[in-house]
């Protein structure tokens, strides 16, 4: 047998031992089926999934051909990416999910519900490590949040973020809609150039090239769910964007083409772009608007930074996913002027109460604490 | 130079969550006192006055020399005077979620076309009841195989983009070869796929130039899920 086939044959004995390791490992959780039946049938589906891949493998195999070994790699690392979300992801935080972790999941559930996540069914929440999510089962995406949020609602308007990430998963006109706004915007932008002479032409090729590459699938991911959480949550996520950056001395504007996240300028003035005027006009809006001008007031953009962020560009992009997720029409937009009564106690729309929050952070720092308290214990109670 | 900051991996913070009190070494001054023993707050050190012992916590032993600074924002959660400690500021947010999404689609257009590749060889091979490859499966196969090319050859005509497969794009069009000689060939390509001969994988390289370029980042966007 060529070795790659030996090789492969190898890989389809250690992959099945893992894949039944796993499958046995969530057979073992006593609650799974009663605490979360639809995880519990999804990740049934997925030990389904990685066990056809085996199968797939060992076709490969039987076959003897080893113009497929490159395929069987490449099913292998299918299964690595299976073994990720099932060994790495979703066991550990079935295993250790704590009532506060379950509580959270149903708020967290209930909020993308509210919100128009309608086909996610069960939130799981492992509350450890920065905000974020694994949108790869879309019905019953991981969540994951520090520890202390369970003890505060600040920076609890990041799950709208991670909920963006989610519709992004789920929406594929979103994802090519913005994708296509971003190439049409550039090569218009590549046509209306001028006399240009042809090597100052083909430089200028060069450069729109450079700025198409610049927004990746993962960028726009991340823009996106900027425009998401500020269009289902309006100011406070405008003033918790500002927050990420104001704090730290670096220019908002410098580009960091290792980060997947567009500088902090760009998210920043999306999110502005967001607002409907009266939320633009509200006390958390004018207040942001105001530490963030003061914030960028001594700093300025590179020529790159005006070419592949452009107010134009991120302009087209908020008209273009704020246009689909209204024709999608079950996502809530924030409506300012939502009565900000809040009563702790009762079942509360938590847009509205993150709005309040962030109103009396900025207004009356000194009773935040106190203020926030009976909500927290309402919330998590 | 742009400062380093040190944002941790989600395996760091696994091995920093839970950080004894002496560990901080008395800088929790810069803290605010909240609530019944809730303290919350954010302490920025310059590395160079991180003690060894508490960058062995949060998973620095060894590399904090490459750091400027280390941000370090926590909250006291029980009087047992553990900190919950995490590294990365919470509204800094993760990029899990556009890696994995990405990584998810690229799983799944790979696992359709390896399969129908699959499905080709056996039929070529002639071995179709052996392997159970019904008919109707097997023109299933083919026609997975030319809607991804004929999506392909939009993507690179710039006629329609698509978000999932956008990054192949733009691999093609930054390799060696010309992308007018990718175009001929995905036309030839689709030619193939329509007609109703047995067909080999040997007689598509460039299906398999195509699928390794799809394995390639799909390979690279596993490999940077989990150093996340």
């Amino acid at each position: 047998m060529a070795s790659g086939l030996a090789y492969l044959t190898a890989k389809a004995v250690e992959c099945a031992a893992t894949v039944e390791w796993i499958a046995s490992q969530l057979s073992s959780i006593p609650t799974l089926h009663s605490n979360h039946p639809h995880i519990d049938q999804e990740l049934d589906e997925r030990v389904l999934q990685a066990r056809k891949r085996i199968a797939q493998l060992r076709r490969i195999i039987a076959l003897n051909a080893s113009a497929l070994v490159p395929r069987g790699i490449s099913i292998v690392n299918e299964l690595q990416l299976d073994v990720y979300i099932l060994s790495e992801s979703y066991l550990p935080a079935l295993r250790k999910e704590e009532a506060s972790e379950a509580q959270f999941g149903g708020l967290a559930t209930r909020t993308a519900g509210r919100c128009g996540l309608t086909d996610v069914r069960d939130i799981l929440v492992n509350l450890s490590g920065g905000h974020a999510v694994l949108p790869a089962i879309l019905t019953c995406p991981l969540l994951f949040a520090p520890p202390h949020q369970r003890h505060t609602l600040i920076d609890l308007v990041s799950i709208y973020h991670e909920f963006g990430h989610i519709v992004f998963e789920a929406r594929s006109e979103i994802r090519n809609g913005l994708t296509q706004v971003c190439t049409d915007f550039f090569r218009k932008l590549e046509q209306g150039g001028g006399f240009l002479n042809p090597d100052q032409r083909e430089e200028r090729r060069k450069q729109i090239n450079q700025a198409i590459a610049y927004w990746t699938r993962s960028r726009l991911a991340e823009i996106f769910s900027d425009i998401f959480a500020t269009y289902t949550t309006g100011p406070a996520y405008f003033y918790s964007c500002a927050d990420m950056a104001i704090p730290y001395g670096d220019n908002p504007y410098e580009i960091d083409i290792t980060d997947e996240h567009p500088p902090m300028a760009a998210r920043v003035s999306v999110c502005k772009k967001s607002l409907l005027p009266d939320q633009l006009e509200s006390e958390v809006g004018k207040r942001t608007s105001e530490l963030w001008d003061e914030h960028i007031h001594t700093k300025a953009g590179s020529s790159e930074f005006r070419l592949w962020c452009g107010d134009d560009l991120l302009e087209e992009m908020v008209a273009e996913s704020v246009g689909s997720l209204s024709r999608v029409g079950v996502f809530q937009r924030y409506a300012a002027g939502q009565a900000a009564q809040v009563v702790p106690g009762q079942d509360v729309n938590l847009e509205e109460l993150l709005n309040e929050s962030t109103r009396m952070l900025l207004r009356q720092p000194a009773s935040y604490t106190s203020w926030e308290r009976p909500f927290v214990d309402a919330l998590f109670q | 130079m742009r400062r380093r900051r040190w944002k941790s991996s989600r395996a760091g913070e696994r091995a920093l969550r839970y950080v004894p009190l002496e560990a901080c070494w008395g800088r929790l001054s810069a803290s605010r006192k909240r609530g019944e023993g809730l303290g919350v707050g954010r302490v920025i050190f310059p590395a160079a006055n991180v003690p060894d012992h508490f960058a062995h916590h949060i998973g620095l032993a060894g590399v904090i020399q490459f750091v400027e600074e280390v941000i370090v924002d926590f909250v006291v959660v029980d009087p047992s005077l553990l900190y919950t400690v995490g590294i990365e500021r919470s509204g800094q947010m993760s990029t899990l979620g556009s890696l994995a999404g990405k990584a998810e689609r690229e799983q799944r257009l790979l696992s359709r076309l390896n399969e129908a590749v699959i499905d080709l060889e056996v039929a070529a091979l002639g071995k179709n009841q052996e392997f159970s490859l019904s008919e109707d499966q097997l023109q299933e196969s083919r026609r997975s195989l030319s809607e991804f090319v004929s999506k392909l050859q939009s993507e690179l005509l710039d006629e329609k983009a698509t978000a999932d497969i956008q990054s192949l794009g733009f691999r093609i069009r930054t390799g060696m070869k010309p992308l007018e000689d990718w175009q001929e060939d995905l036309v030839r390509l689709s030619q193939q796929l329509a007609q109703p001969e047995p067909i080999r994988l040997e007689d598509l390289p460039i299906l398999e130039d195509i699928l390794s370029l799809l394995d390639n980042e799909f390979a690279d966007d596993l490999r940077r899920l989990y150093a996340h």
